[in-house]
């Protein structure tokens, strides 16, 4: 486990040495200071509109860079050859796959955390007041993020570092946005549309399950613990087939 | 030779294809047998291309054979047992250039296994000994080639492994470089331990290795102690005065230069020296002098594969 928490840490290092990572940040933050100066003006309901705005840039922005920090590990290391020094070592091409993960998976986890501390500060700042599901969307948000780690680090070993880039940010889009239209549209279906919508919706991972942004902006009350859990769970286990997936792949690649 | 009963690398009838493109493909290695005992040093030479890193590679299980086995120790090539016994540099080395030398030793110290309580000290001494003392809390983006494949040497023999498997060692150090490479290889050789390496340099060849192996277009060409080629390569120089090249000339020697009123011949075998003297002296003719030149292996090399290596 040392070796893998070794690699981990690594990539943590790699991923706070890069820029853009802080780029977003400072970006994000200006336009939730944007948003939230609007709420000086007294227009009734802003605050929500802060809190969507806020949510928002945290979804969009803490996806962009779990993305490009999780498609860029493993093709990065291969091509420029970092990874035969690290694989001359008695450490496990699994091991080091682990490693990459919680690598990344801890830096994405940490930007939803400062964005999440920004809203915070923001909301503050203009006196708006957020409940208990406010913290529950933070930690949903966070084991989403893992579950995508995982999922564009097994993409990255199939497609190049673009389509690694472009597929996973819209699949992921895709799936928040879309991913209920299916119900809607269910019973219209017949045939193969029918058991292809069905297929679709029974095993692409519903991202949208993890947010609770609407929750948020409307001032619902936290959800009970039970649902946090099935949700951990689910993306524990989607997790869990992406990495399994992952490392087999990584196993019988020619480096 | 310091040759030991039990190997340490055992490669069977190994081959390797690369696929160039959806049709082309590539034979990099093909049926290469291969056995290398305790305590042997062993240089793989050919020309670029000639299934070198290919054979490396198969050793440090970073891809996999077409057809054929490759053990080291006994254990399967690429497993972790395997390769915690050995050390390896890579033909490119390259690190996190984000990282001090220090750190990049520190992370390949914890993937070696060694002990917190010796890390340190570890790298101290591995700093040391690859001469990068001055500059070891730079970051490595700052290092230059020479410097990097420094680094790279002191990750390979961290440990002090049984086998070293380097992939051309010598690559972009300087002359001084070279030199203090050579001892760290020298040391290990000198504790029995066992290196397998590719290089282009053949001096470096000819001052480690108790044998050669010569590649080309992935089929060995030649696999011989280093002596027997050295010694295969000798040329039997005779120098006379005052003569004319004698009409029929014993088989294996041939006239070299003539100079003035000295001619000098060459004869591949001390047969045909011997027989060279006794016709000259039968005709009167005064030999100079005769000496044997030692050959080069890049003489052999080029010799065997018919083109000199670049």
């Amino acid at each position: 486990m040392k070796k893998t928490v070794a690699v981990a840490y690594v990539t943590i290092l790699e991923s706070v040495g890069r820029k853009d990572p802080y780029v977003v940040l400072i970006l994000g933050f200006a336009m939730l200071l944007g948003a939230g100066i609007f709420s000086r003006f007294g227009v009734s309901g802003v605050e929500k509109f802060v809190k969507d705005v806020g949510l928002t840039i945290t979804t969009v922005f803490s996806l962009v860079v779990c993305v490009t920090a999780a498609a860029r590990q493993l093709p990065t290391e291969i091509q420029n050859r970092t990874l035969h020094p690290l694989l001359g070592k008695p450490i496990s091409r699994a091991g080091f796959y682990l490693g990459k993960f919680i690598g990344v998976g801890v830096m994405s986890s940490a930007v939803v955390i400062v964005f999440f501390i920004l809203v915070r500060l923001i909301l503050l700042l203009f006196k708006i007041s957020v409940g208990g599901v406010f913290y529950q969307a933070l930690y949903l948000r966070i084991i989403s993020m893992w579950f995508i780690v995982a999922g564009v680090l097994c993409l990255s070993l199939f497609a190049t570092h673009g389509a690694t880039v472009t597929i996973s940010l819209l699949a992921c889009l895709c799936i928040q946005m879309f991913a209920h239209t299916v119900l809607y549209v269910h019973d219209e279906l017949t045939g193969i549309s029918l058991r292809l919508a069905e297929t679709i919706y029974w095993l692409a991972p519903h991202l949208e399950l993890f947010d609770l942004s609407k929750k948020v902006i409307h001032g619902w009350p936290a959800v009970p613990a039970w649902v946090l859990l099935g949700m951990t769970l689910y993306g524990l286990l989607y997790a869990g087939i992406f990495l399994a997936i992952g490392c087999l792949r990584l196993r019988r690649m020619s480096l | 030779m310091n040759a030991d009963v039990s190997p340490v690398v055992e490669i069977g009838d190994l081959t390797v294809v690369y696929k160039r493109s959806r049709r082309a493909l590539v034979r990099a290695v093909s049926g290469l047998n291969l056995v290398i005992g305790k305590g042997e040093v062993v240089g793989l030479v050919g020309p670029n291309g000639a299934g070198k890193t290919t054979i490396i590679k198969a050793l440090m299980g970073f891809l996999f054979p077409t057809s054929g086995e490759v053990r080291l120790f006994g254990l399967k090539a690429g497993s972790v047992d395997a390769r915690r016994r050995i050390g390896y540099l890579p033909e490119v080395a390259q690190y996190y250039p984000f990282l001090s030398a220090q750190e990049a030793l520190g992370l390949y110290a914890t993937l070696q296994e060694v002990p917190a309580s010796h890390k340190k000290h570890m790298i101290s001494e591995l700093i040391e000994k690859v001469g990068l003392s001055n500059r070891d809390r730079e970051p490595l983006r700052n290092f230059s080639k020479g410097m990097l494949q420094r680094l790279g040497i002191a990750q390979a023999i961290m440990g002090d492994p049984e086998l070293l498997i380097l992939d051309e060692i010598t690559s972009g150090l300087d002359p001084v470089a070279r030199h203090d490479v050579r001892d760290v290889l020298l040391d290990f050789k000198s504790r029995g331990k066992t290196i397998f390496f590719s290089s282009h340099e053949l001096s470096e060849v000819t001052l480690l290795c108790d044998r050669v192996i010569l590649l080309d277009d992935g089929q060995v060409l030649e696999e011989r102690s280093l002596s027997e080629m050295l010694s295969s390569m000798h040329r039997h120089v005779v120098t006379v005065s005052g003569a004319t090249v004698p009409e029929t000339m014993p088989e294996g020697v041939s006239v070299r230069t003539r100079s003035g009123d000295h001619i000098t011949f060459v004869a591949d075998s001390e047969f045909a020296r011997t027989q060279l003297i006794e016709l000259v002296e039968k005709l009167g003719i005064t030999v100079v002098y005769a000496v044997v030149e030692s050959g080069s292996l890049e003489d052999y090399f080029v010799n065997v594969v018919g083109h000199k290596v670049t």
